[in-house]
């Protein structure tokens, strides 16, 4: 157990550094001078660029850039945004808004999810089950911002359920949202557990739980529930990770001041800085996550875990 | 070894009910597929009694598992019906009890094991729990009192340091040892009957051996009837009292293992002694049946042999055989069995 | 003493009831063949298999049906339409006077934009780029997928080690905010472009889902054979390990086509993806974002359309992956 966990940190390590670089590569490498871009119409002088330049480490080759930046990285200094505000500042007030919203979505996700996996799982071909496929393909079908759009047409707008946009309302504001951001997992949850849930209603062990003599209840809820909730479980702590990146579109629609608008705008106006040091905390966030999956699988499959 | 069976712990047993302990009666089954129906179980009728060991003898096809599914009530269904006959237990048709009752009559009175261990064992929860889930859920014992009694089985099963080894999860044990285990877990509430489909055909020849020993020595403690299924005519000769071959979804032959092993009644059987090298052959060819098993969607009219019988005439296949009476406990489903009977050298096929 | 002919196979047979309770078709009806063997009632070809329980399928038939009339929207608009998307008049959506947004109407069925085009010629056109992109993106990411997939199978080692990291570290990276971050940095974003940036996140789950496959056919007796006859890597390959890898492959990327048309829309919408004067669903929707609240028309009916086509792809896909895989249901 010990060991498959530090196997598998120290297989990400590296998936860490290749993510991380790829980004920072991508955001200070790539044709567009962030120098410009700052400056917006009005030229800067040619001193001002100098201590930027130095600053940022931009003349540098881009390895030496990016060691010196991970290197400030580890010691909590994500560098400032080229207005001069600290980038840790800005998540630090950004980032909780997110990981509400996002916990939100995850509970919202994971109980309908669960729900509706269930009645369509233990009861193939029926109603229920078409309805759940259909609808379920239909969700995954329509783009977030989409049906973003329509959530606050229809449910904030006419039917005044809740708030339009924005998060002056607490709690409240953050509900439509979260339910966008999260209808998309919801849906794979769904068939996720139906499709592991028939699987393992045909196992054999499942025949021999009913050969046992144990009730329809016992057999479903004991010997089958608990096998075919692993892949859901895995499936939300990953979706955890990954709703970050979810938040971006939602976020944008609904706008709430959080991490995702935030990166979004800050690859609008190239602060480079800015948008490193969050895709870097997200891919860090997302390998945790990961971690914590495997370790999950771990715990609820004894066959993985005396490998 | 059904005498020593017989012999002692039968009285102990209380007998309260009229007739044989098992009486299976004109049984089919059938599997609604899109692609069409399979008609897997044809009408096949047996007994049995307490103490004995009833082998059922066919290949896959046979419907030798699905007759055996049957009787416990665990056929799938959709797409799987029992559409005919009668199940009797102790004088009770279990096709016709409610399922509050069959289940009380699952594991508690007819149990089962089966083929693959490995995946017939729940591969999340430890052996320990499996065991004694049955007294959990049966007996209403605590969790402790069921770890006591699923040790007390494991040792019973002659699974070594049964102690040490009750929290290990099934994928830890070897394919022997996880039989036993499935064996311990049927027998814990001590059945009337145990069904055993192809209990050893996963495993090592040595450790069948071990498995057919382990079970002929548990029958004699315990006297219950057991249904042994298998395709292997090897394990059938050492433990068994009376065989019922199946071909097709039918009964072709019954009757003791010496008489059906010693002259087959029945051309099917007849090939497949024929077809088991022995020792005192050698140099001899073997001789294989020919054809291939019928299509369960498209069993052939007359007598389902036919196409692959060396006796076959036109009346086989206009004509379905019906069991005919060999002697007193012994029947064939062939028109010619006499023929059959009397040939000295099986007919090469 | 076990019987040569009485040999049981190991794949599931008749005998075993339970395993027969498969929804699908091709399970049960594969496992009768294999347990009769006699005269088997079809042959038991995969992909034979396949369309004969697809073309009877509605779940199969509808989406085709829907993607073909897309396929000539996207191909000939003008069978749809004799308007021009690019021909606007603001005047168009004045009435009595007063400057509105004019929503459907006599001869204009989806209504007009902001800037007074009908609604309904540029939302017919709007099915090309879509439709070019979703295609354009999932080919040439399935592509690199199968290559790189085929070789990490195949050949393990340090391949397959360089390889799979490679696709951990793009999968680290959503396909969202990858495809924002490329895309920001092109001055000028046209159907080429908006592809190649999604196409850089996505082949790594396609690239997975051959390896594997590759690895479980590798692992096949045939394959075995093939190989002790002196069949050359190139040729087993090619001659067994693609043909019988590629369903879930197909599949998945079916489902991919609808998937990129959703991001496509999304990139657009967000203002990194196409640009105008790109006729787009997500533009069209981007371009009406602050009046939608006044005008749902401007967001129903490009959003329609782009619902229906990725539904199709989606819809497609399931359908094809249970009849190729049962198991995958």
């Amino acid at each position: 157990m010990g060991r498959f966990f530090i196997r598998r940190t120290l297989e990400i390590i590296p998936v860490f550094f290749g993510a991380t670089f790829l980004i920072f590569a991508m955001v200070f490498a790539l044709p567009g001078d962030p120098i410009r871009a700052l400056a917006g119409e009005k030229p800067l002088s040619p001193a001002v660029q100098r201590q930027f330049r130095e600053e940022y480490n931009l003349d540098d080759p881009l390895p030496v850039q990016y060691g010196k930046y991970i290197a400030g990285f580890a010691q909590g200094d994500f560098g400032q945004t080229f207005r001069g505000e600290q980038v840790v500042d800005i998540m630090k007030e950004k980032f909780p808004i997110t990981a509400r919203l996002a916990l939100f979505a995850f509970l919202f996700e994971a109980t309908l999810g669960i729900i509706a996996g269930l009645l369509a799982g233990l009861r193939r071909g029926s109603f229920v089950d078409n309805l759940v496929l259909v609808s379920t393909i239909t969700v995954v079908s329509v783009p977030i911002f989409v049906l973003g759009f329509l959530a606050q047409l229809i449910l904030g707008a006419e039917l005044g359920w809740f708030p339009v946009a924005g998060i002056q309302d607490g709690t409240m504001s953050y509900l439509l949202p979260a339910m966008v951001l999260g209808s998309l997992s919801l849906c794979y949850v769904a068939r996720l557990l139906r499709t592991s849930l028939g699987e393992n209603l045909r196992a054999d062990y499942v025949r021999t739980a009913t050969a046992k003599g144990l009730s329809r209840m016992r057999v479903v809820g004991r010997h089958t529930l608990r096998n075919s909730l692993i892949p859901v479980i895995t499936f939300l702590a990953v979706d955890l990770g990954y709703l970050m990146g979810g938040a971006i579109v939602t976020e944008s629609i609904f706008n709430v001041p959080g991490i995702g608008r935030e990166v979004f705008l800050a690859i609008r106006g190239q602060e480079g800085p800015l948008v490193v040091g969050i895709v870097t905390a997200g891919v860090l966030i997302f390998m945790f996550a990961n971690l914590v999956v495997d370790l999950l699988y771990a715990v609820l499959d004894p066959r993985i875990r005396y490998e | 070894m059904s005498d020593r069976a017989t012999g002692v712990i039968h009285e102990t047993r209380t007998r309260d009910y009229e007739g044989h302990l098992l009486e299976v009666e004109d049984l089919q089954v059938e599997f609604r597929t899109p692609y069409g129906v399979v008609n897997a179980v044809n009408g096949i009728s047996y007994t049995l009694d307490p103490g004995e060991t009833l082998a059922i003898l066919g290949e896959s096809g046979s419907g030798k598992s699905v007759s055996a599914q049957a009787i416990m009530g665990i056929i799938d269904s959709p797409p799987g019906f029992v559409t005919n006959g009668s199940i009797r237990y102790k004088g009770r048709d279990l096709l016709k009890l409610p399922e509050s009752e069959k289940r009380a009559v699952r594991g508690r009175e007819i149990a089962m094991i089966f083929q693959d261990a490995l995946t017939a064992l729940n591969p999340v929860f430890t052996v320990g729990f499996q065991i004694g889930e049955m007294f959990r859920v049966h007996r209403g014992a605590s969790r402790q009192e069921a770890k006591q009694k699923a040790i007390e089985l494991m040792d019973r099963v002659r699974i070594p340091s049964a102690k040490e080894r009750v929290g290990d999860y099934p994928h830890q044990f070897s394919g022997g040892m996880r039989q036993r285990v499935m064996i311990a877990m049927a027998l814990s509430l001590d059945p009337d009957i145990l069904i055993a489909d192809e209990p050893t055909t996963a495993l090592d020849v040595t450790v069948q051996a071990q498995i057919m020993e382990l079970l002929d020595d548990l029958q004699s403690e315990t006297g219950m009837g057991l249904i042994l299924i298998t395709h292997d005519l090897g394990v059938v000769a050492d433990v068994s009292d009376r065989l019922a071959v199946m071909y097709a979804g039918k009964i072709v032959e019954t009757g003791s293992v010496y008489d059906v092993y010693g002259n087959p009644a029945h051309p099917y059987t007849e090939g497949l002694m024929a077809s088991i090298p022995r020792i005192n052959q050698k140099g001899e060819d073997l001789s294989p049946i020919r054809g291939a098993p019928p299509n369960l969607m498209r069993i052939p009219p007359g007598c389902p042999f036919h196409p692959r019988c060396p006796y076959a005439r036109q009346r086989c296949t206009e004509e379905v055989p019906p069991l005919y009476e060999v002697s007193a406990d012994r029947r064939s489903a062939c028109h010619y069995w006499e023929e059959v009977i009397s040939s000295k050298e099986p007919q090469r096929g | 003493m076990e019987l040569p002919v009485l040999e049981e196979p190991q794949q599931e047979s008749i005998d075993q009831g339970p395993t027969m309770s498969g929804p699908d078709p091709a399970g049960p009806g594969a496992a009768v063949t294999a347990a009769a063997g006699d005269a088997p009632l079809r042959q038991a070809s995969l992909w034979g298999d396949a369309w004969r329980s697809l073309r009877k399928n509605p779940f199969f038939v509808v989406p085709v049906m829907l993607l073909i009339v897309y396929t000539v929207m996207a191909v000939a608009p003008q069978l749809f339409t004799d308007g021009d998307p690019l021909a606007c008049n603001v005047r168009n959506n004045i009435v009595d006077g007063q400057l509105l947004i004019r929503g459907p109407t006599e001869g204009h069925p989806f209504g007009f934009d902001i800037q007074g085009c009908d609604y309904y010629t540029r939302v017919i056109y709007g099915a090309r780029v879509s439709l070019t992109i979703g295609l354009l993106t999932v080919f040439f990411s399935s592509l690199i997928a199968v290559t790189l997939g085929s070789l990490s199978g195949f050949y393990g080692g340090w391949v397959d080690g360089l390889i799979a990291r490679f696709a951990d570290i793009i999968f680290a990276i959503p396909l969202v905010l990858g495809g924002i971050i490329v895309l920001n940095t092109m001055d000028s974003r046209g159907v080429p472009q908006v592809s190649f940036a999604l196409l850089l996140f996505i082949w790594p789950t396609t690239m997975r889902l051959m390896r594997s496959s590759v690895l479980s056919i590798k692992e096949m007796d045939y394959v075995a054979a093939a190989r002790a006859l002196g069949g050359s890597d190139w040729r087993i390959l090619r001659s067994h390990i693609l043909p019988n890898g590629m369903a879930p492959v197909i599949v998945y990327s079916t489902i991919t086509v609808g998937i990129i048309i959703a991001v496509e829309a999304t990139l657009s919408f967000l203002g990194v993806g196409l640009q105008l004067p790109a006729v787009s669903w997500g533009l069209m929707i981007s371009g009406a974002q602050f009046r939608i609240l006044e005008y749902p028309h401007l967001l129903f009916f490009p959003a329609a359309f782009l619902v229906v086509l990725v539904f199709s792809f989606i819809l497609l896909g399931d359908a094809l992956r249970d009849a190729l895989d049962p198991r995958l249901r």
